[in-house]
């Protein structure tokens, strides 16, 4: 392969979403936090096949499966989210009772500070 | 001294506390492979603190509460059902797949093209007797193709209909026995913390997520109350509706214990597959097949009767079918005999002008805008494109479902700090992921429109 093509790029944001989509079949926050750079890395590297010097592009077949991989990855994104926040609701009324406009009361993360090295 | 009393008890109050602990660690341990199973965890309730009063303070183990959040339980039974749909369809789907595929045995676009060459060979030897009963065999073998795919989508629909029958059975056979241990709720409330009961019934209550959605809700009693769509009760305290299937109409229906009609409650799961399956697709690909049937039987036909035939009559009629509803399943040739068969137009007796007019029927716009083995393909694509669909969304719900079953696994055992502050942690994550996905989206469109 030919330096700035656009297949070694190309390789690397598939992998990248494919790790992507491992981290968040068990969303713990840091594996969240890890999914973000792995999406960072995936458009890191889209960036790079478009700017590759080559005429040559993607086969539709390969758009088409990391489109398929996006898609996945974000509903693997939204559905943790939406539990992690459905429970949170849920917590929020237990602990703190409801407002005014009978919205659970959100939940306010104690003061805290880390200290590291 | 009584102070130092008071500290004895504290403080085998506490040593009972973590006895208790590690009895709900040795039962996670004991039941960590038993399906349904959650941790169960521990609440230490802290006495008040009031010596002089008597009120040594320390802590006692309240209660066992099961760490199963009901949050958590519904959540991984809302996917279940939604995945549970998706697989039984595409399942269903896969079933009749074969008759679609356009390049297999019971391929109705190969007979339809063999016939059109049949009337193409005889338009060249209108007079040609084996011409003649070429055309016959070819139309015999199209009605054969015709019939086979009419009678495997009308089994299909008699299989969904006892499919259905069956998982309304299962509903109430479960029901019935989440019913049995309501009853041991309701006898005696410290059934409650017995471990092995709950794991009993959230299994229970999985394997019936799996069948219908429905909503389960926590009584006072400890006893749990099922709505079938969140709607319909299908069991209250000890009291269970049992629902039931009717399948005497064309549409099949799923009735309550009063005989109401709440079939629209019912759309996910194994039976809301197979009810959308039975009541909607099955119907609509056959309704497309008896609208191919019947349009070629009557273009061609009406063709024919346009013309002379041997004898220079009018044309005989080729096809014959029953009603225009069941035209695939009672599609025929007629008794007609080779000599009827109408080669030449009313304007030039003896010649093959009707003959070629057929064969050029192949390629005319007979319905919606298609020629006949077009409007096949679009039936064709219609139920791939379902299929893969169904296919594609049960592979999707599965990886949720997995997802969720371990967020669940983890929804206990984490204090409340922790939790909001892993929260607005996740927040942040979440929201850094979800940028990046809006930026990796706009890249592919870019990416779509470079390879066209």
């Amino acid at each position: 392969m030919s330096m700035g093509g656009w297949e070694e790029p190309w390789k690397s944001a598939e992998a990248a979403l494919g790790r992507a989509e491992q981290l968040l079949m068990a969303p713990s926050t840091q594996a969240c936090e890890a999914t973000a750079v792995q999406l960072e890395a995936v458009e890191g590297a889209l960036r790079a096949t478009l700017s590759s010097s080559t005429a040559a592009r993607p086969e539709p077949g390969q758009v088409q499966r990391l489109r398929g991989g996006l898609r996945r990855v974000t509903l693997l994104l939204d559905n943790a989210a939406a539990f992690r926040l459905g429970w949170a609701r849920v917590l929020a009324a237990m602990v703190g009772g409801y407002t005014e406009r009978g919205e659970p009361k959100p939940l306010q993360p104690p003061a805290s500070i880390e200290l590291e090295g | 001294m009584a102070g130092f009393m008071a500290s004895l008890s504290a403080t085998s109050d506490a040593l009972r506390a973590f006895e208790k602990a590690l009895s709900v660690v040795q039962n996670n341990v004991a039941n960590a492979m038993t399906p349904g199973y959650a941790r169960q965890r521990l609440y230490l309730e802290a006495l008040p603190f009031v010596p002089e009063a008597g009120f040594p303070g320390g802590v006692r183990a309240a209660r066992i509460e099961s760490a199963r959040q009901d949050y958590a339980e519904q959540a991984v039974r809302a996917r279940q059902s939604v995945w549970a749909r998706s697989d039984e369809l595409a399942a269903a789907l896969g079933r009749i797949e074969h008759l679609f595929d356009v390049s297999g045995q019971i391929a109705i676009p190969r007979a339809i093209t063999a016939l059109f060459e049949a009337f193409s060979a005889w338009s060249m030897a209108p007079n040609d007797t084996v011409a003649r009963q070429s055309v016959l065999e070819r139309a015999r073998d199209l009605t054969n193709r015709f019939q086979e795919i009419a009678s495997a989508l009308a089994q299909a629909f008699h299989q969904t209909s006892s499919a259905i029958q069956n998982q309304v059975a299962q509903i109430n056979r479960l029901v019935g026995r989440v019913r049995e241990i309501n009853v041991l709720y309701r006898q005696d409330i410290r059934n409650l913390e017995d471990p092995s009961l709950d794991a009993r019934l959230h299994a229970l209550l999985e394997e019936l997520s799996q069948v219908a959605d429905f909503t389960a809700l926590r009584q006072e009693d400890g006893s749990v109350m099922i709505l079938l769509g969140g709607q319909t009760p299908l069991l209250v305290g000890e009291e269970q509706f049992e629902i039931s299937a009717d399948l005497s109409q064309p549409q099949a229906r799923i009735l309550d214990a009063a005989g109401r009609d709440i079939t629209w409650q019912v759309t996910l799961g194994r039976l809301g597959a197979q009810l959308e399956f039975r009541n909607r697709i099955l119907p609509e690909l056959t309704a497309d097949l008896n609208r191919l049937a019947a349009a070629m039987a009557d273009v061609i036909n009406a063709r024919l009767a346009a013309g002379l035939d041997r004898n220079g009559q009018p044309g005989a009629p080729l096809f014959a079918y029953d009603a225009p509803e069941i035209a695939a399943a009672t599609l025929r040739v007629t008794a007609i005999t080779p000599d009827e068969l109408a080669a030449a137009s009313a304007e030039a007796p003896g010649g093959n002008g009707n003959a070629l007019a057929l064969a050029e029927l192949a390629d005319s716009p007979a319905l919606d805008g298609f020629n006949f083995i077009g409007f096949y393909g679009w039936i064709a694509r219609r139920a791939g494109g379902a299929l893969q669909d169904a296919r594609e969304g049960a592979d999707q719900q599965k990886q949720m479902l997995l997802q969720t079953q371990w967020l669940r696994e983890q929804a206990s055992g984490v204090s409340l700090d922790e939790e909001a502050v892993n929260l607005v942690r996740f927040q942040r994550a979440y929201e850094a992921a979800a940028r990046m996905i809006r930026a990796i989206d706009e890249l592919m469109e870019t990416v779509i429109r470079l390879v066209g």
